[in-house]
């Protein structure tokens, strides 16, 4: 009996040690994306300037830290946006990987979102996504298996057609976290495919006690009146006016 | 001096993609406000096909058009 109970309190200590080990940690992620060929009906500017862009992507590197309650998501040298005025297609790359930075709290059930447009700093509120269908397919991610799961984001204001969101998430790491604010999966996301683009796992790290903090600097709006902002400012600049001069 | 290298692969790139010729060159110097906002918009218009998000097409849009309205030589 006591060989037993031995044997229980070495196993329990054994399991809470290994989850509190990978309770908190760091995940770098690198970017890509499929070039795309001449279509019929599409500008070759078009399909041109997407292909320079997508050339830079693997010069972009993010990181994700989180702990058991929070995360935070950002890319390499998020918010310092002037070294790079010099070069037009790296600054394209980074606004298609995202500048922006996101914080997820789950006790709050949040979002925070930290981005720049236009000069000023923003923090939209968003509810975490839970909106995944979870399909039977798998794959090996850096040795975690990894399960699909998918998500339609609808086209709105910001978005001009829906996009189609496949995660790849390990339940052996069983912390619902991922890249720019994709959460709420029974597992950590290695892998995430936004549209054309892909998020990738290279480094996984498990390290003592993360502190994660909220980012307080900006303007606070929702999701909704960002959506209206945006819609403002390009009918002031007039991009999408063609008679304007 | 910096600003005209800021524009320069965007202005290369539109003006290359858009079979620019000198004359057209030489106009955009003398009308370069007008000249900033074709050349924004098109790079607008390539990033909403890039990204689908107006969000980010404007932010690059808006870029490249204040940073072309700043420069002392205009787009060129």
């Amino acid at each position: 009996m006591n060989i037993k109970l031995t044997f229980l309190l070495l196993f329990l200590t054994f399991i809470g040690f290994s989850q509190n080990q990978e309770n908190s940690g760091s995940v770098v992620y690198k970017i890509n994306a499929s070039k795309k060929k001449s279509d019929q009906g599409v500008k070759d500017s078009n399909i041109d300037f997407y292909n320079r862009t997508i050339s830079r992507l693997d010069e972009l590197k993010y990181h994700l830290e989180f702990n058991k309650e929070k995360s935070l998501f950002k890319i390499e040298n998020a918010l310092v946006n002037d070294t790079d005025k010099s070069d037009f297609f790296l600054k394209s790359a980074k606004l298609f990987g995202g500048e922006e930075i996101y914080y997820t709290n789950l006790k709050d059930k949040k979002v925070t979102i930290q981005r720049t447009m236009l000069g000023e700093i923003f923090l939209i509120e968003d509810a975490i996504q839970t909106d995944w269908k979870l399909t039977s397919e798998t794959k090996l991610i850096a040795n975690y298996k990894c399960l699909k799961a998918e998500m339609i984001l609808e086209k709105n204001k910001i978005y001009v057609n829906d996009i189609k969101i496949i995660a790849w998430f390990t339940p052996e790491i069983p912390l619902p976290f991922g890249p720019r604010g994709y959460n709420g999966l029974p597992g950590l996301i290695l892998e995430l495919n936004y549209g054309d683009i892909n998020y990738y796992a290279t480094e996984i790290k498990f390290e003592n006690q993360v502190q994660i903090s909220k980012p307080t600097q900006g303007i606070k709006i929702t999701s909704e009146e960002f959506e209206t902002y945006i819609s403002q400012k390009i009918d002031e600049y007039g991009f999408e006016n063609k008679s304007k001069n | 001096m910096k600003k005209v290298f800021s524009l320069f692969a965007a202005v290369l790139f539109f003006t290359v993609s858009l079979n620019a010729n000198t004359s057209m060159m030489n106009n955009q110097i003398e009308d370069s406000p007008g000249d900033c906002f074709e050349m924004a918009m098109g790079v607008y218009e390539a990033a909403v096909f890039t990204w689908n998000d107006r969000a980010r097409a404007l932010e690059l849009g808006a870029w490249v058009y204040e940073d072309c309205m700043e420069s002392e030589a205009g787009p060129y």
